[in-house]
């Protein structure tokens, strides 16, 4: 069984997904990828928001959520520690 | 007051190996507080406790080092010996704080390793390790043979379960972390033989250099890993 993600697992991931698809996608993709329930994807979004790493948008009447500078700095940021966590087997 | 600072005042070897040794020592002063740094980062952005204790770790490793520099320069350089023949006991006292301060970081460094690899989460026993960890800390600060071993016995926790991780998941950077691991207990274990082998002292100098320059390596993966 796969292991449950942690809360900062879980953020890594929603800001990653959003970076790998140019730094702005739409809430729906976000659902489909980050493989959360609806509810949660809220939560987490708002949290998001409030943290300054993403940034709601409204494009031709779609909404779309972009990924921020601040963003792209915790996604870094987080690579280095899973790699340090990785590397020392903690 | 009588010390192992009479053994750090010989000279059994030439100057230039002495100074040798505080090099490394530096070194190990610059890749704790670099490993370090990466785990309170780390613990910041997470607040996960494991992190906490591997930031302590390489911290109070890092002091410890520090530490040993500051006294290995003091007495090479021939101020230490100058105090201690003068009795300026003012100057003198700093001398046996520094020591005995680099015997207790260097215990209290390992018992946090030790406590994050053998994943101890009680709180009870966490403090029962930290406290007897201190207190053996304290007294063995006469006995050189004792300190070391009690070191060595904390990092055998840390190298047997870090060659478990390795083997969960067998990685270039795990097993170098392992090796390090394996490096600093060497380093302490020898002392046994540096007492027989006067030599033995340089061998265990170059395997902790050995151990410093794999965390080095493994720094430089982590801090060179390519932006995507």
């Amino acid at each position: 069984m796969a292991e449950r993600r942690s809360k900062h697992e879980i953020i890594f991931d929603i800001l990653n997904l959003i970076s790998s698809k140019g730094g702005k996608v739409k809430p729906t993709h976000i659902l489909y990828g980050g493989n959360l329930s609806h509810d949660r994807l809220k939560k987490y979004l708002k949290e998001l928001i409030d943290a300054g790493f993403i940034q709601h948008v409204d494009e031709k009447g779609r909404t779309l959520y972009v990924l921020t500078d601040k963003g792209y700095k915790f996604i870094e940021e987080f690579k280095k520690i899973e790699e340090m966590t990785h590397a020392f087997g903690i | 007051m009588e010390i192992n600072l009479a053994v750090l005042l010989s000279n059994q070897f030439r100057p230039w190996i002495y100074w040798a040794v505080a090099g490394i020592q530096f070194l190990g002063v610059i890749i704790s507080f670099m490993i370090s740094y990466l785990g309170i980062k780390a613990y910041k952005l997470t607040n996960d406790k494991k992190y906490k204790y591997f930031f302590y770790g390489f911290f109070f490793l890092a002091l410890s080092f520090l530490a040993n520099v500051t006294l290995n320069v003091l007495i090479r350089s021939g101020y230490a010996k100058y105090f201690v023949e003068k009795k300026y006991e003012l100057f003198v006292a700093p001398l046996f704080m520094a020591y005995y301060f680099c015997l207790i970081a260097v215990m209290l460094a390992y018992v946090s390793l030790a406590i994050l690899y053998t994943d101890i989460k009680n709180f009870r026993k966490l403090w029962l390790f930290y406290f007897w960890t201190f207190v053996v800390g304290v007294y063995t600060f006469r006995d050189k043979f004792m300190f070391n071993m009690f070191s060595a016995l904390l990092l055998s926790f840390v190298v047997i379960h870090s060659y478990d991780r390795y083997l969960e998941e067998k990685s270039k950077n795990r097993l170098l972390t392992c090796f390090a691991f394996l490096c600093l207990f060497l380093f302490h274990l020898f002392v046994l033989l540096e007492a027989v082998i006067p030599v033995f002292f340089i061998v265990r100098n170059l395997i902790l250099l050995v151990g410093l320059v794999l965390l080095l390596l493994t720094l430089t993966k982590i801090y060179g890993r390519k932006k995507k």
